[in-house]
């Protein structure tokens, strides 16, 4: 049995499987990079430990150190959250010779499903329906890329093997653009996975972005969990979920899960994952990817599902058979969820850096909050700018939604810029209340949260703020922000 | 109490309103609204009203900057806009430009930014190179006037 486990993670992922760990009984053990000393994960863990360094390579990917650990400290199984090693079969296999128990898939399907060409020649065989696409082998010339890219017809998208979030990938209008498209997914995805190998796919108009999560145990069983819809996604990352989707009937979810649960059978998947799908207008789903790992935005299915997604991972884990059956998952109400990152939406979301001076989460009926941060925090270049997972539940769609308006507005946060107003306008705007969401959703409508003028009963609350801190206020005030130094140089 | 605003100065203690507790208070209908301030950088601060957040300057205490003077011979300089790492750059010295052309890309939190030339001109110096950590505010590249 599992006693003492160790989370290779940061910020709220951490944070949130802590709790979890905790509830069972079971010893949380933190790491931390030098940065991350002080961080809410290390102070809401059971036992912390240095990884020491700065950078994500440094520390949370630094596999040796945190085998090291694992071995001084008597830990018994590695919790990998998401991002980081989560989906390094390597790592996994170097924490079976160390009689580590990875807290995920077996290694095999791991790297399987990491190469994205591999994981949709599995898919077809399987029988799931993909994307029109060419996938060539090794070395092919820009003139075949070209002739392929003619017969599955433009738009196409341009995408790395190794891929995911969006790095190596182009969308390409006409053919006199495809040669370009192609040398820049092949740098970037040479820098972002070491492999620069891209495929070719068509590219659908307004999809939706639904995904199936699945839950496998080591004796061959293989549940889903219904639908989560992502379709609001800015440069391929996701802002808002949602679960059940609103253009998802009972009957497409049952084919959807379906196929997902045979898929997963065929590769042999044990513990959690998603599969990821593109729905068109007309209810015809095409697989994606699968992620082999707990999803960002696991909640919401834990909300209409009431099930906890990480506690069944633990069990999972440890041999034992699924925690749930198929015939007793059946969702109730509606779940969303919104990201809050330290992005300004008035400078084409260029993450911010500064200190969270004040960070009140909403507490109500209906409202659950994952944060890696509270106040005070300081929030530096070093890692993803996500500060917390701001989670509604409610009997239908309206009230989760209404929820979730009202939870944004009342979450204090100040000390930096970031993108709460701006999910706020997505949540008010009329056709994401209707439920029209697809992928472009963001690029098709104007979002507007930007400034306005200061209501006068704002000012005096500044004024009696400043004169709280007028004792160390001092005359070293800066005369400019960067931005106004920056002049009229644009940034993309 | 006077604020100096950057858009001119205006007294509070004329405002009906009440600072009380995480509220303002209207001092003739007691109407509350739940109000969080906080500094954002600079002269600028941030006040949270009611669910809506809104950024105030303060005129500055020293002497004023020059206006488009300063602007303009901000254009030949290109300064980091995040602390981050310099992924590539895209010019030599010596290279013509156009304006809008990208110059430097660097990454900060995982994220790429393109900076872009405002103007034409030619490269007068390249100040960093691939795989350089800069500051905030760091200059990348000059323009020759």
């Amino acid at each position: 049995m599992m006693k003492k486990i160790l989370i290779a993670n940061r910020g709220e992922i951490a944070v949130r499987v802590t709790r979890t760990l905790q509830q069972m009984g079971l010893t949380a053990c933190a790491v931390y990079s030098d940065v991350d000393k002080d961080a809410l994960h290390v102070q809401l863990a059971d036992e912390a430990y240095a990884l020491g360094g700065t950078t994500s390579l440094e520390s949370y990917l630094n596999q040796d150190k945190l085998l090291q650990i694992c071995k001084d400290h008597q830990i018994d199984a590695i919790h990998p959250g998401y991002g980081f090693l989560s989906e390094n079969a390597g790592f996994a296999r170097r924490c079976a010779l160390e009689n580590l128990i990875f807290i995920g898939p077996n290694p095999d399907v791991i790297e399987g499903m990491g190469d994205k060409l591999n994981a949709k020649e599995k898919m077809v065989a399987a029988g799931v329906p993909v994307v029109p696409s060419f996938n060539p082998g090794q070395e092919t010339s820009p003139e075949q890329y070209a002739e392929e890219a003619e017969k599955i017809g433009y738009p196409i998208l341009v995408k790395a093997a190794a891929g995911g979030g969006g790095k190596g990938m182009r969308r390409v209008d006409q053919p006199q653009d495809l040669n370009a498209s192609l040398e820049a997914a092949q740098n970037e995805a040479r820098k972002a996975f070491g492999d620069d190998r891209v495929f070719l796919e068509k590219y659908l108009a307004n999809p939706r972005h639904i995904e199936i999560q699945i839950f496998g145990d080591q004796h061959g069983n293989v549940v889903h969990l219904g639908e989560r819809e992502c379709s609001i996604q800015r440069r391929y990352q996701k802002v808002i979920e949602e679960a059940p989707s609103p253009a998802v009937s009972p009957e497409l979810r049952q084919e959807m899960g379906e196929t997902a649960c045979k898929a997963a059978r065929a590769i042999g998947y044990s513990n959690a994952g998603t599969m990821e799908f593109l729905l068109d207008d007309r209810g015809k789903f095409y697989f994606l990817e699968v992620n082999t790992r707990l999803q960002v935005e696991h909640p919401i299915t834990e909300c209409v599902y009431d099930v906890d997604l990480v506690r069944a991972q633990i069990q999972v884990a440890q041999g034992q058979p699924l925690p749930f059956q198929q015939e007793d998952l059946k969702p109730r109400g509606w779940a969303m969820e919104c990201r809050l990152y330290a992005e300004d939406p008035g400078r084409n979301f260029m993450p911010c850096t500064g200190t969270l001076s004040v960070y009140e989460p909403p507490i109500g009926p209906g409202i659950r909050c994952d944060s890696g941060v509270q106040q005070g925090s300081v929030i530096s270049v070093h890692y993803d700018p996500m500060l917390a997972k701001l989670v509604t539940f409610g009997h239908d769609r309206e009230e989760a939604r209404q929820r979730m308006v009202w939870a944004l507005g009342h979450f204090p946060v100040l000390g930096l810029r970031h993108n709460l107003p701006y999910l706020k306008a997505v949540l008010e705007h009329p056709e994401f209340q209707k439920g029209n969401t697809h992928t472009h959703f963001l690029q098709q409508h104007q979002i507007d949260s930007g400034p306005t003028q200061v209501p006068k009963s704002g000012l005096v609350a500044l004024s009696h703020f400043l004169q709280q801190q007028k004792p160390t206020q001092g005359t070293t005030i800066q005369a400019t922000t960067p931005f106004q130094e920056l002049g009229n140089w644009r940034i993309r | 109490m006077k604020l100096n605003l950057s858009s001119g100065p205006i007294e509070t203690d004329d405002i009906p309103w009440e600072y009380h507790q995480g509220n303002v208070r209207n001092k003739n209908t007691g109407r509350q609204l739940p109000v969080r301030v906080a500094h954002l950088e600079g002269n600028r601060y941030q006040i949270w009203l009611s669910g809506q957040i809104y950024e105030v300057e303060l005129a500055s205490a020293g002497p004023k900057r020059a206006g488009a003077g300063a602007t303009s011979s901000n254009e030949n300089t290109l300064k980091s806009s995040m602390p981050g790492t310099i992924l590539s750059v895209k010019v030599k010295k010596g290279e013509e430009v156009l304006a809008g052309q990208p110059l430097v890309i660097m990454e900060s939190m995982k994220m790429e930014l393109t900076l872009e030339a405002p103007r034409a001109g030619k490269v007068a110096r390249v100040l960093v190179h691939p795989g350089k950590m800069v500051e905030l505010g760091a200059v990348l590249l000059e323009l020759e006037k």
